[in-house]
């Protein structure tokens, strides 16, 4: 509340005024007293009744008294509080009393702060003390581990916690879903187990073989069984060639004509050969494959010749990583002798 | 130059070499004699184990040379009795050499002592 309290020094005021009222402009001692020696430059000569409500009280109100200082319950009084030299007066406002305590000091009793409050103002104090005593919020705590105001779990955002251990906590739906899935180990019979390096079936006396499965046969018997045999693409073709070639002679191995194979698809091969001839000195006779015209060396075969018989020399091996388009061809070394060429044939075997 | 066999002195065409076809190692193996020869088949596959397993359709390739007559390693025929040189299975021996004609034998001593 503002400082209305005006302290006035009264010296030489000797006339009786009405009670409870000063005029503190008597003039007495022939030398007038002007309002500044008596410290209250700014009074008027009117009644207090017709008074105006000072500019100090008005700003010191901060314009809550414009409205209540009507009527007589909220006048202003100003009332002499100590005579003599050191005679003062104090300065009344309605019911409150303003005296020269600071704001911040100044003790106001709640019906008296009602007093000079607006009903707008009353209402938004009323609201926030709602809100402080509302159960959604609670900004008063106390650290000696007591709960006054009641807050819930809901009230921190924790609705679904439990106060449960870790420990004693219940899976959850999703793990005990997944749970749900797995087989129990105890119902499982014949599980696998590492038996000393090998898988062997629980309870089952049997042993697997290299050779062997654990399964159901073709004739419903569960057990050990012998492997299938796999199943393989078996390849053979055939080329021939009754066409005579006479005095057919090399030094070094030479594709003989009319007995060529043609790869038409990827795989090892096994080649069999077989020329009848007719040699026109004693002599060996050196016969090889040839891959796209390169003589395969670990193909040799030899035959001893006889003169100018008609005998035959065969020739069988294996050509792994054949592709589409390689060549084989059948090769003779005749060491110089004149050699006719009768029937031939090749043979060509692929497993896959 | 006829040669008479009994007269031989070093059974040359013993030492050529005896093929029959698959026919004829069937009818020779009914007379006990399947331990005389050597199939073509086997020695392939001993030479390409990985090739084990596919014997029986190899064996397809050898059906005209089926088997070949062992040897002893002197290079003669196994069926050779070495003490009196004459064929210990005369009656029973191949049709090969049933059908050799010994008029080819002066060929023949040429070829084995060349």
């Amino acid at each position: 509340m503002g400082v209305l309290q005006t302290e006035i020094i009264n010296q030489n005021l000797v006339a009786t005024p009405p009670t409870g009222y000063y005029n503190i402009f008597l003039d007495t001692d022939g030398i007038e007293k002007k309002k500044d020696d008596a410290g209250v430059v700014t009074f008027t000569s009117g009644s207090d009744q017709n008074d105006k409500v000072k500019a100090s009280v008005t700003d010191t109100t901060e314009g809550f008294l414009d409205s209540k200082i009507t009527g007589t319950t909220n006048k202003i009084t100003i009332s002499k509080i100590n005579s003599g030299a050191n005679e003062s007066f104090v300065v009344t406002v309605g019911v409150d009393v303003f005296d020269k305590v600071s704001d911040d000091s100044d003790n106001i009793t709640e019906g008296t702060l009602n007093l000079f409050l607006t009903s707008a103002e009353r209402t938004k104090i009323a609201n926030s003390l709602t809100t402080i005593t509302g159960s959604s919020h609670s900004q008063l705590t106390l650290d000696d581990g007591t709960n006054p105001h009641g807050t819930t779990k809901a009230n921190v955002g924790l609705g679904n916690a439990t106060n449960t251990s870790d420990a004693n906590k219940p899976v959850s739906t999703a793990t005990q879903t997944a749970l749900d899935l797995k087989r129990d180990k105890t119902a499982i019979k014949n599980s696998i187990e590492d038996d000393s390096g090998s898988l062997q079936l629980v309870n089952d006396t049997n042993s697997a073989g290299n050779d062997k499965y654990y399964g159901t046969d073709g004739s419903g018997t569960k057990g050990y069984h012998t492997l299938p045999t796999a199943s393989s693409s078996y390849f053979k073709a055939e080329v021939l060639s009754t066409t005579n070639s006479n005095n057919f002679n090399s030094n070094t191995p030479t594709n003989i004509p009319d007995i060529t194979y043609t790869i038409t698809q990827d795989g090892d091969y096994v080649f069999y050969s077989v020329v009848n001839c007719n040699n026109d000195e004693n002599g060996e006779l050196e016969m090889y494959f040839a891959k796209n015209g390169t003589t395969i060396n670990n193909s040799i075969v030899t035959d001893r010749q006889q003169k100018n018989q008609d005998q035959s020399i065969q020739n069988t091996y294996p050509v792994d990583g054949l592709v589409i388009g390689d060549v084989i061809t059948v090769q003779f070394n005749t060491r110089g002798d004149n050699v006719d060429l009768l029937t031939r044939r090749m043979l060509v075997q692929s497993w896959s | 130059m006829v040669v008479d066999c009994l007269k031989c002195i070093n059974s040359a065409c013993c030492s050529l070499v005896i093929e029959v076809d698959k026919l004829e190692f069937e009818l020779l193996k009914e007379k006990g004699l399947s331990d005389c020869f050597i199939k073509h088949v086997d020695v392939f596959v001993d030479k390409f184990p990985k090739l084990k397993d596919k014997k029986e359709q190899l064996e397809e390739n050898y059906s005209d040379n089926y088997a070949e007559m062992k040897k002893s390693k002197d290079g003669l025929c196994v069926n050779l009795d070495r003490k009196t040189m004459l064929c210990s299975i005369y009656e029973d021996r191949p049709k090969v050499c049933k059908d050799y004609e010994n008029n080819r034998c002066s060929k023949i001593r040429k070829l084995c002592i060349n």
